[in-house]
């Protein structure tokens, strides 16, 4: 079989905060590590929209022409402040949410989008974000398959049990390496893991990179 | 002739067997363990895990994994087993509509015995793909203490997972049949069965002619070889924080850890005497970087953390015996059943108590699957004789006045049978009795099973003790018990027939069996085409190997680059295929591909 396309890592580690700051939506420290020590130093924002190009399914994924500029919006004359403050910050988060993706930051504009979601307003920004979420989880996953290989592979732990622990890993990575045992596949592994497929997808592609793990 | 497989349907783990060339055998599951966790579970994509799979995310899906499900099968909603298990079970338990329980996994209600048949499908697939062969024949196996109940919602629990369930034995009666096997014993023995959530004592009579009397059992649902695991978590718990101040118990992941480890160094144990628990990265320290777990366990300890629970099982042998009036001088072998019995502290109580060391001739594991698959052979076998003789496990008889439970048919009788028995009124001018048909083996009514009741009406009025009625308790050769009150006097009479119920109707089974089959048909076809997968890829990549050493000694013939082209076409066919998941294709390509792979051949061995 052939090797699974390159371009895709890279295009997913660009987690490019326009601050230069990792992304508020980041959950856990781990992917956070991965995203900062993995990213290369010199990449370019016109190299990773056509990385991200090359990944996204038109269908799924609408990349808006530009990334839509910051609004500052007037003071909600019917509303109180918070109110349009809470608008402001959503229409803000829709505008990093845009960039972001045509960054090709899949997981960062994910984290956005479900800060959106998780709002619980019903406006257009909120199908805009689940339209996103949905998007950016498909090719993230497709992203991490082509990383792992098929999922009915066995995985097995490469680094000597006595060296693991010196390696840079969390938590999770660490259960989902205790559920390695030489006879199970990695759709196994995804059963058994308790986490969200794309979590648990994402920390196997990254032990794969860090070849702590390979396939039989 | 007909295989037979004989199923030990255990509470944490349960063991498949066959008989071989007159020999029992255990038939190891795919993973290569002789035993599977009795667990299922549901996951978020809605996918069934049953056995080592179920058990390895037990605690990070605790919400729609069941384990224990034994303890519920064939138990009314208002029992009390069930009300202790809804009290402490991680899974949801429901009121099903015939006060039985049912179990809400991923929002779908099952019943306790589709639970139960998932596991006895995964035993029945094991079976087949060792034999190479369907299997549709079975004997299970269950404790001496089920009542009629809760042996017909197993029955109904083989049934919905295709098996035709000859016979339903008791696992201590099967471990003593095992033990026998071929020596022609006559003597008493203790079965001391230890296993991962249950602990029970049997006391059985190994008589001629294959008589086998538990003559005592007791046991608690509740004590397990998992309550040792559990002393051996506290103990990585607490030692975890006085070191580092966090409590991994309010982490899953880290739970299910450290569950799998205290297992294991708990089993390690009985073979060494110290052993060293690492769970690298179990916790998040918080400062964005994960903590270790590093202890050594020894067997002293482990010996400490579980001296009360070994006692209390010595403290149920103890009572046991005399409650059946019986010295351990009157015991003259005992037979470790489960595998928690591997530990040799429990051993050596046990040889202490008994005061003889118990017999090292059965594997604790296997013992009574291995009994019940001796038991199948028999059943179908006209050159071996017959072993076991079909007994009421239970007494069975009324109630009377006072609460008192009047027993007609004796614990361990042989069926078919008929007894009678008199009984008078209780009260003057007493027009009517009620017959309460009632089974168990406690002088309390009110500690026995309700099978049913019935009135006999239309007595003469006269004082009490006068009017005599002949009560009869029959029992056919299909275990379905009669029972008939007569008025001597006037010869009216009243009946009524008791059928086990295990809380499902047979509609309801009908369904379960034909969800069961959809799901056996996805399994197998899914297994089908993932050996397709698997071959087809193999010959692609050889192919793929193969093309640049052929290429260039056909290239020079219009009909050789033909060849290639047309090898290509057969190998990218074979990857659309995979990547549709259609078995039928697959199959058609995997003949191209094996044509091609031998014609690369001959052109590289003719070269």
């Amino acid at each position: 079989m052939a090797d699974p396309p390159q371009k895709p890592r890279a295009a997913e580690n660009a987690r490019v905060h326009p601050s230069g700051a990792a992304g508020d939506g980041d959950r856990d420290g781990w992917r956070r590590r991965l995203s900062l020590t993995d990213r290369p130093a010199t990449t370019s924002s016109a190299s990773l929209l056509s990385l991200a190009n090359a990944f996204a399914d038109p269908a799924e994924l609408k990349l808006p022409p530009a990334p839509a500029p910051l609004r500052i919006d007037a003071p909600d004359p019917i509303g109180g402040a918070d109110e349009a403050n809470g608008r402001g910050r959503r229409e803000d988060r829709a505008a990093e949410m845009r960039a972001r993706l045509a960054l090709g930051d899949y997981t960062g504009a994910l984290d956005l989008a479900e800060q959106i979601v998780g709002d619980g307003v019903d406006d257009p920004l909120d199908l805009e974000a689940r339209r996103c979420a949905e998007g950016c989880r498909a090719t993230l996953i497709r992203m991490y398959h082509a990383r792992i290989g098929s999922v009915d592979r066995v995985p097995v732990v490469v680094v000597p049990r006595e060296r693991l622990r010196w390696l840079s890993l969390d938590h999770r990575a660490g259960f989902l390496l205790s559920r390695i045992d030489g006879a199970s596949t990695v759709e196994d592994i995804l059963d058994v893991s308790g986490m969200p497929m794309l979590d648990a997808l994402r920390i196997l592609a990254e032990l794969v990179t860090k070849q702590v793990i390979a396939f039989r | 002739m007909e295989k037979v497989i004989g199923i030990d349907l255990g509470t944490t783990n349960s063991c498949v067997a066959i008989m071989e060339n007159d020999a029992p055998a255990v038939i190891p599951n795919r993973g290569g363990y002789k035993t599977t966790p009795s667990m299922v579970a549901v996951t978020e994509a809605g996918k069934r895990l049953v056995g080592h799979i179920a058990k390895r995310q037990a605690i990070t899906n605790a919400e729609n994994t069941v384990y224990a499900a034994k303890r519920l099968i064939g138990r009314k909603w208002t029992s009390s087993q069930v009300n202790n298990a809804v009290a402490t079970s991680s899974y949801r338990i429901v009121e099903g509509p015939h006060n039985d329980v049912r179990i809400v996994l991923r929002e779908r209600d099952f019943s306790v015995p589709e639970i139960s048949a998932l596991v006895l499908q995964e035993m029945k697939v094991i079976a087949e793909d060792y034999l190479g062969g369907p299997v549709t024949k079975a004997v299970v196996t269950v404790p001496a203490y089920f009542n009629d109940n809760q042996r017909q919602a197993t029955k109904d629990a083989g049934e919905i997972a295709g098996l035709d369930v000859i016979r339903i034995i008791n696992e201590p009666t099967a471990a003593a049949l095992s033990y026998g096997y071929g020596r022609n014993y006559e003597k008493t023995v203790a079965v001391y069965d230890f296993g991962g959530g249950t602990f029970d004592i049997s006391i059985l009579e190994i008589g001629a002619h294959g008589v086998f009397k538990v003559i005592a059992t007791a046991g608690d649902t509740f004590l397990g070889g998992e309550d040792i695991d559990a002393r051996v978590i506290d103990w990585l718990v607490d030692g975890f924080k006085a070191e580092h101040g966090l409590d991994l118990r309010q982490d899953r992941m880290a739970l299910q850890r450290l569950k799998d480890a205290a297992e294991k160094a708990k089993c390690e144990l009985s073979s060494v005497r110290e052993t060293e628990v690492n769970l690298p990265f179990i916790i998040s320290s918080g400062r964005n970087e994960a903590l270790h777990l590093q202890r050594t366990l020894t067997r002293a300890t482990l010996e400490d953390l579980s001296t009360d629970l070994i006692e209390r099982t010595i403290d149920i042998c103890r009572q046991t015996l005399e409650d059946a009036e019986l010295e351990t001088g009157d015991i003259e072998d005992v037979v470790l059943v489960g595998g928690q019995t591997r530990m040799p502290r429990i051993q050596q109580e046990v040889a202490g108590f008994f005061d003889r060391e118990p017999s090292r001739g059965v594997h604790p594991d296997e013992v009574v699957a291995l009994g019940a698959a001796i038991q199948g052979a028999s059943l179908v076998d006209d050159r071996q004789e017959m072993i076991l003789l079909d007994v009421t496990p239970h007494a069975l008889g009324i109630m009377t006045f006072g609460s008192i439970f009047e027993e007609l048919i004796p614990q361990n009788t042989t069926v078919p049978t008929q007894r009678q028995k008199i009984f008078t009124t209780s009260r003057d001018n007493q027009t009517a009795v009620k017959i309460l048909v009632m089974q168990g083996d406690s002088d309390k009514a009110e500690e026995n099973e309700v099978l049913g009741e019935f009135i006999l009406t239309g007595l003469r009025r006269a004082p009490k003790g006068i009017v005599e009625i002949e009560v009869t308790f029959e029992i056919n050769a299909d275990g379905i018990v009669s029972v008939r009150a007569k008025d001597l006097e006037t010869g009216l009479e009243q009946s009524i027939q008791v059928t086990a119920t295990s809380g499902l109707t047979r509609e309801e089974i009908r369904n379960m069996i034909a969800d069961a089959q959809d799901q056996m048909v996805e399994r197998r076809s899914t297994e089908e085409f993932e050996a397709l997968r698997q071959e087809a890829e193999k010959l692609t990549v050889e192919l793929e190997r193969l093309f640049p050493q052929v290429e260039p000694i056909v290239a020079s013939s219009d009909f050789g680059r033909d060849a290639i082209e047309k090898a290509r076409a057969v190998v990218a066919r074979a990857r659309q295929a995979i990547q549709r998941k259609d078995t039928v294709a697959l199959k058609e390509q995997i003949d191209g591909l094996t044509r091609t792979q031998r014609m690369f051949r001959g052109v590289l061995s003719k070269s």
